[in-house]
């Protein structure tokens, strides 16, 4: 993890706080999908032996 | 995360993952640019309203709420049936079950922002930002929009629960 600070005009935090929010879910949500489809090839694997 | 505020700039931190620096950077600059270019046409640009302040309202409130998506219907759910009472992100982040806590919250929030925008329309939230370091914003929703979107929820409903026996 990596700490990043940013100056930004007062009236901008909720639309900072939301930029933000999203590239973080997105990220988790790739890695989610990442891990699923992990399982389902070690699934596969399991059944082909 | 935490802010510091220094005249009306404020500072923010955010811990992100070393992957996603890039990502978040980029995002914040997008925001910033995007506020830039809003505010030079805000002359230009009509005034969103508040809900239940217009007639029509009562219409826009249906569309809106299929628009959502499941998430957000569950953060709004929590804030409608609590109507005047802030929470704190991190609070809502818990009590939904999202897993990236008040960043999360953000970005679920985020789009339904600018489908109200699209509509004319404030979000159906208000946002209060945190007033101290290491404090995190608060979401409320305030009584009469808290209304019209509990009877798009009931109607939402009804209208799926008469689907399921016709099928």
């Amino acid at each position: 993890m990596v700490k990043i600070t940013v100056e930004v005009p007062e009236s901008l935090i909720g639309d900072i706080y939301m930029a933000v929010g999203r590239v973080l879910q997105d990220g988790q949500d790739e890695l989610d999908e990442a891990a699923e489809d992990r399982r389902d090839e070690d699934d596969e694997h399991a059944d082909e032996n | 995360m935490s802010t510091q505020t220094r005249t009306d700039l404020v500072q923010l931190t955010f811990e992100v993952p070393d992957r996603l620096v890039g990502e978040v950077y980029f995002a914040i600059g997008l925001a910033l640019k995007r506020a830039q270019q809003e505010s030079a046409t805000t002359d230009s640009e009509p005034e969103l309203h508040d809900w239940g302040t217009e007639s029509f309202d009562g219409e826009q409130v249906d569309m809106a709420w299929r628009k959502f998506s499941p998430r957000a219907q569950a953060v709004f759910s929590l804030l409608m049936e609590n109507p005047g009472v802030a929470m704190t992100a991190d609070e809502i982040a818990v009590k939904i079950g999202l897993a990236n806590g008040r960043h999360a919250l953000a970005g679920v929030v985020a789009w339904p922002s600018r489908q109200c925008a699209e509509m004319g329309l404030v979000a159906p939230f208000r946002f209060d930002a945190p007033t101290a370091s290491g404090e995190t914003g608060s979401y409320w929703m305030d009584p009469e929009t808290a209304r019209l979107f509990i009877g798009a929820r009931d109607r939402a409903l009804a209208s799926q629960a008469d689907l399921q026996q016709q099928s």
